[in-house]
């Protein structure tokens, strides 16, 4: 009698089990949306290589649809067929249009863009497809800044070579001055005669002496602004020296501050012991992992 | 939905496993089954972790006998390995452990076995301690593998090269590279012949 009502029992419990089980996969397939309508478009495109079959149809960012089938026309084009789910058949209108794009980082993705008020377009119809190419766009914009950038180049490159060369134009012109400036001052006769004034040969040589220590401090000047265009390079590269020189202070320190502290400070004793603690809690969890997957088979040892 | 995972999981759960509730002996003799196997193999590392596994699910216990028969089958496997049997740690556990199996187990080791122990003794060893410890009561046919070693280390003074060579092959088939170095080391002193010395610099990578 008891072994009866002990196959009646396990009877139960295995169709119990059984209905759990499939009503289990029935509701993750009907969440997966494997029961839902789709109606199915198409659209033509030159080139299938951004394309894959389940490659995802995104409307607002979420997924309405995705890609069938990828066919290739007897005339080169492709066909490609996708379908989008019956609760979301309002977004494909007369004027809708996919945007395949390309972003520079990451996969390409299709948009649905949709303008409002327009009638639902009919299943089987074609869409037009246009294609962002982020990469390709970024090419095509930088083409023109870089040959900006080069003509930049070049012409600092002229000015520092100017600059640097004994030859250049802007020295000769400060030496002649110093030449001219240097004979007029001391020659105070020669200045006499030209002007017929004692006081006025003063004042021309006190100004002559006044631009000198002027073009000394322009030809200074230059030589800062030589250094500066010269050596932006080396600079950036003292700078991140430093900065990984710091680092490696701060890492030092810090250790150093860790050990001293380590020996002494109560409030890291504290911190140890709980990481003991937490230790010895992942020990446990370990020891129960160990008893769920250890061969039960055996409990003695066996002497070799 | 939830609601379904949760009963499933507890059904699926409840079903399939049942922790034993002596683990902690199931657990050591795994963990010392793991070892034995890695130190065979000279896989160092492993072995030790395995083998401190082993003593400290055996120490969860007061019942000693599981980490007694570890440090003894330890000790064994030395002799196994060819190294003269010594086993201080069992000698420590001894006095705790009562176990005639365990002391007739040391006393064939250490070659100080009494007749009326060797019914105590596993099997394979049965018919070798009876004959004296001679080589001639079939070393070949003992199994398993590290029986054979230990009984071909006991009576090492006695067996031929092709006794070792027996071992040697069986070694090199399981992959047990500890053993194999040291019964090719043997193989040495007893002949010495290039291609075995080749053999071991090439597995042990010397010079």
């Amino acid at each position: 009698m008891q072994y009866h009502k002990m196959k009646l029992y396990v009877g139960i419990f295995i169709t119990a089990f059984l209905i759990s089980l499939s009503l289990l996969f029935y509701t993750i397939m009907e969440k997966k949306g494997y029961f839902d309508k789709h109606i199915n478009f198409f659209f033509k495109t030159k080139e299938a290589s951004s394309f894959f079959v389940g490659m995802p149809i995104n409307f607002s960012g979420f997924e309405i649809g995705s890609i069938t089938k990828l066919t290739l026309m007897p005339n080169g084009d492709v066909k490609i067929d996708f379908r989008v789910k019956q609760n979301h058949h309002k977004w494909i209108c007369e004027n809708t249009k996919l945007m395949l794009e390309k972003p520079l980082l990451g996969s390409p993705t299709i948009k649905v863009i949709t303008p409002l008020g327009h009638k639902e377009l009919k299943k089987g119809s074609e869409l037009k497809i246009v294609i962002r190419d982020d990469i390709n766009d970024i090419i095509k914009d930088l083409q023109p800044i870089l040959g900006e950038v080069k003509q930049i180049i070049h012409s600092i490159n002229v000015i520092t070579t100017n600059l640097a060369s004994k030859d250049a134009s802007v020295d000769k012109i400060l030496k002649n001055v110093e030449n001219l400036s240097s004979k007029l001052a001391s020659n105070d006769a020669l200045l006499d005669t030209i002007t017929g004034d004692k006081n006025s040969t003063l004042a021309i040589n006190n100004s002559l002496k006044k631009t000198e220590e002027i073009f000394n401090e322009i030809q200074e000047l230059i030589k800062n602004i030589q250094k500066q265009i010269l050596t932006p390079a080396s600079n950036s590269m003292v700078v991140v020296d430093e900065i990984f020189k710091d680092i490696k202070r701060k890492l030092d320190t810090l250790d150093g501050t860790v050990n001293a502290i380590g020996s002494y400070d109560k409030e890291l004793i504290t911190l140890k012991k709980e990481l003991h603690l937490n230790l010895d809690k992942t020990h446990q969890i370990l020891n129960k992992i160990d008893a769920i997957l250890i061969d039960k088979s055996q409990d003695k040892v066996v002497l070799p | 939905m939830r609601y379904f995972l949760i009963l499933i999981s507890f059904l699926i759960f409840g079903c399939s496993t049942q922790t034993p509730k002596n683990s902690w002996q199931y657990a050591s003799v795994n963990h010392y089954k793991n070892f034995e196997n890695y130190y065979l193999q000279n896989r160092v590392e492993l072995a030790a972790m395995e083998l401190k596994s082993a003593r400290e699910y055996a120490k969860e216990s007061s019942d000693l006998k599981t980490l007694a028969s570890i440090e003894l089958s330890f000790c064994a496997l030395k002799v196994a390995m060819l190294e003269p049997f010594s086993c201080p740690k069992f000698d420590e556990l001894k006095p705790l452990v009562e176990s005639k199996e365990l002391d007739a187990y040391e006393s064939f080791l250490s070659q100080t076995l009494h007749k009326d122990e060797i019914s105590y003794l596993p099997k394979q060893y049965q018919k070798f301690a009876k004959n004296g410890y001679d080589k001639k009561s079939g070393i070949k046919e003992i199994e398993p593998l590290t029986s054979k070693m230990i009984v071909a280390s006991l009576s090492r003074e006695n067996i031929t090269i092709t006794d070792i060579d027996n071992i040697i092959n069986d070694a090199s088939y399981h992959g047990y590279k500890n053993a194999l170095i040291q019964w090719l080391k043997l193989k040495l002193q007893k002949k010495d012949d290039e291609k075995t010395r080749q053999i071991l610099r090439l597995i042990t990578g010397t010079k």
